[in-house]
């Protein structure tokens, strides 16, 4: 089965997403704009939550806060609930014909979206991540967007390093977010003290891929302090040191001046390309 | 007496009138030329005109242009280093370098001019260089020149050079010196107060929010090009379009930005490495932007702090923050008092 898609374009909402999040509030912004843009672009949202879920950290009530009538998106179906359990029993075998089902009703598209939190409650931290693996072939093979909801306190650094990896070009943190870039990866955002550690996951995760070039395209990034070259040094040290090159695409004159300031240019399997003029 | 012949050499020539200029600069510059070691003028437009016409446009002699972002008193270090670095200096020939303090933004100052020059002399004491630094006694405030006659370990005045008995040990001058005075503006309500910052990311866009950021593209000063790093050859009295800005105030968005990615390293530092709660604070004068950043730890003791140039080819080390923050504003203060450490920042607008 082959969904027929809009035309996507990066970094929007659609494709397999970490929305990471460091409280509640960003957690119901970012769903909102999610869930926003698929009833825009006439997609139907099925959501995990259970029938016990408090009424205020609800969907509807969270869409509701954003002016989002979900009451009347649930009538018409573009929103679908399903518990958790039935969630991830369905999400790969046609989410028991509703994929097919939405096609039929003339829906552009499915996207689906669940708290991972809810997840570890009926399965292991080692079957999620397996789930996540399947979750990047749902959207290759059959274009099903997933949004996985992460609170980044109920990742461990180890753990967080497993999730970007695979989620490596759909990262949606309130600062930063990665989109696939040819030969490499595309970032956008602001990297500072808070997201450093993110970073640093999405670079080993590169640098582990193979390739002997990579390139990172910094076009959209507008800030990036010295923690965030230090760590774009020591993150690519060993994949540099086996012969790897990074290329380090179009930064912003700020940030091309930060780099060349700390010589960053000047490293060992270190290609500079500045920005497009 | 000429000073030892290996390592770095440190002098300051007193200036009254345009006879000590040529006086001091051209026997310097003529005898390096002569034993072939590189020459080198960092200095304000005027000067270079001046020294150039009395060396009658000799093409050996080179200008120091520095890269977009390296045009501040606190950059003179690294400037130096690179300078060096980038030349193949035979054994027992030095690289003679003509600097000005007032080519660096920033020096009026004094406070950070002071400290640049002492600390030089630590950082750059195994570097083949011999740097005789101007001060003109009818341009640079008294503040200026009384830093520059403790901070330099030879004098050359009166046609003779020899060594300074006011000179003090750096470490000594850095450590008397660290506090400075505060600024004027301190003494008023700041434009912006942050206390128990968490948010780096608000912090930014506040600072931006008060400082009046503007669109790059509305510069007053045309942009130095930034090709032309490190030094060109100068001749024919002509200088290079590149000169320019960087001899009078230049300003505009990339200064505003400059100081918001140095107010983010300090602040950076003080909550990976300082006491809770961090308060920072900031005022936006006519010419200038101040910016205080507190916290509840000890801060550090290390009076070198900051001026030594990453390595190249090396990796990112630590305390790379207050180096950067350094080369992208004009002084930067420690305070440690009362169980707070204050890190204050000044930057030219």
């Amino acid at each position: 089965m082959s969904l027929t898609m809009r035309e996507r374009c990066a970094p929007g909402w659609d494709g397999h997403l970490m929305l990471l999040h460091t409280s509640e509030s960003e957690r119901r912004a970012g769903l909102a704009a999610w869930t926003r843009d698929a009833l825009e672009h006439e997609e139907q949202v099925i959501y995990a939550e259970r029938d016990s879920e408090p009424e205020a950290r609800s969907l509807l009530a969270l869409l509701d806060d954003h002016g989002i009538d979900g009451e009347a998106a649930t009538v018409q179906r573009r929103l679908v609930r399903i518990a958790p359990d039935a969630f991830y029993e369905g999400m790969f075998t046609g989410m028991f014909g509703l994929y097919e089902e939405a096609l039929h009703d003339g829906f552009r598209g499915v996207r689906v979206t669940a708290e991972v939190s809810e997840a570890l409650a009926v399965m292991s931290d080692a079957d999620h991540l397996l789930v996540e693996y399947q979750a990047n072939e749902l959207y290759r093979e059959q274009r099903v967007s997933v949004l996985c909801q992460y609170g980044r306190r109920d990742l461990t650094p180890q753990r967080l390093g497993a999730v970007t990896t695979v989620h490596l070009a759909g990262i949606r943190e309130r600062q930063l977010t990665s989109s696939d870039y040819p030969g490499g990866l595309s970032l956008a955002g602001e990297i500072d003290l808070a997201n450093e550690d993110l970073l640093e996951c999405a670079l080993l995760a590169v640098a582990q891929d193979g390739g002997t070039t990579f390139s990172l395209d910094l076009h959209g990034v507008s800030f990036l302090g010295v923690g965030g070259v230090r760590v774009m040094e020591s993150a690519t040290r060993e994949y540099r040191s086996l012969g790897g090159v990074l290329r380090v695409l179009f930064p912003q004159p700020a940030v091309e001046q930060t780099l060349r300031l700390l010589r960053f240019d000047q490293l060992p399997g270190v290609q500079l390309i500045g920005a497009r003029r | 007496m000429t000073p030892a012949a290996a390592g770095f050499t440190h002098e300051a020539a007193f200036l009254a009138s345009e006879e000590d200029l040529l006086g001091a600069v051209v026997p310097f510059a003529h005898e390096g030329l002569d034993r072939g070691e590189p020459v080198v003028l960092a200095c304000t437009r005027p000067t270079t005109e001046r020294l150039l016409a009395a060396l009658e446009g000799d093409p050996r002699v080179g200008l120091l242009v520095p890269e977009a972002g390296r045009r501040r008193v606190s950059a003179t270090i690294t400037a130096c280093q690179e300078l060096v670095e980038r030349r193949t200096v035979p054994v027992g020939r030095r690289v003679r370098l003509v600097g000005e303090p007032a080519f660096w933004s920033g020096h009026e100052h004094g406070a950070e001019l002071g400290r640049v020059e002492a600390v030089a002399n630590h950082l750059l004491a195994p570097y083949p260089l011999w740097k005789m630094c101007l001060y003109d006694a009818a341009r640079l405030p008294p503040s200026a020149l009384a830093q520059g006659a403790l901070t330099h370990p030879f004098l050359w005045a009166r046609s003779v050079r020899r060594p300074n008995p006011q000179y003090l040990d750096p470490e000594l001058y850095v450590r008397r010196n660290v506090q400075a005075h505060p600024d004027p503006l301190e003494g008023t309500p700041p434009a912006l107060e942050v206390r128990g910052l968490g948010d780096l990311q608000a912090l930014r866009r506040g600072l931006l929010c008060v400082l009046g950021r503007r669109n790059r593209s509305s510069l007053l000063v045309p942009r130095c090009d930034r090709s032309g790093g490190g030094t060109v050859p100068g001749g024919g009295g002509t200088l290079p379009r590149a000169v320019g800005p960087h001899v009078g105030r230049w300003r505009g968005a990339e200064t505003v930005d400059d100081f918001v990615v140095a107010v983010n390293e300090v602040a950076t530092n003080a909550l990976r490495h300082g006491v809770p709660p961090v308060t920072v604070r900031a005022w936006a004068g006519v010419d200038r932007f101040v910016c205080t950043v507190e916290d509840h730890g000890d801060g550090f003791d290390t009076p070198f702090a900051g001026y030594a140039s990453p390595e190249a080819a090396g990796p990112v080390e630590s305390g790379m923050g207050l180096w950067l923050a350094r080369q992208l504003c004009d002084q930067i203060d420690l305070i440690r008092r009362d169980g707070t450490f204050t890190v204050r920042l000044r930057g030219s607008r």
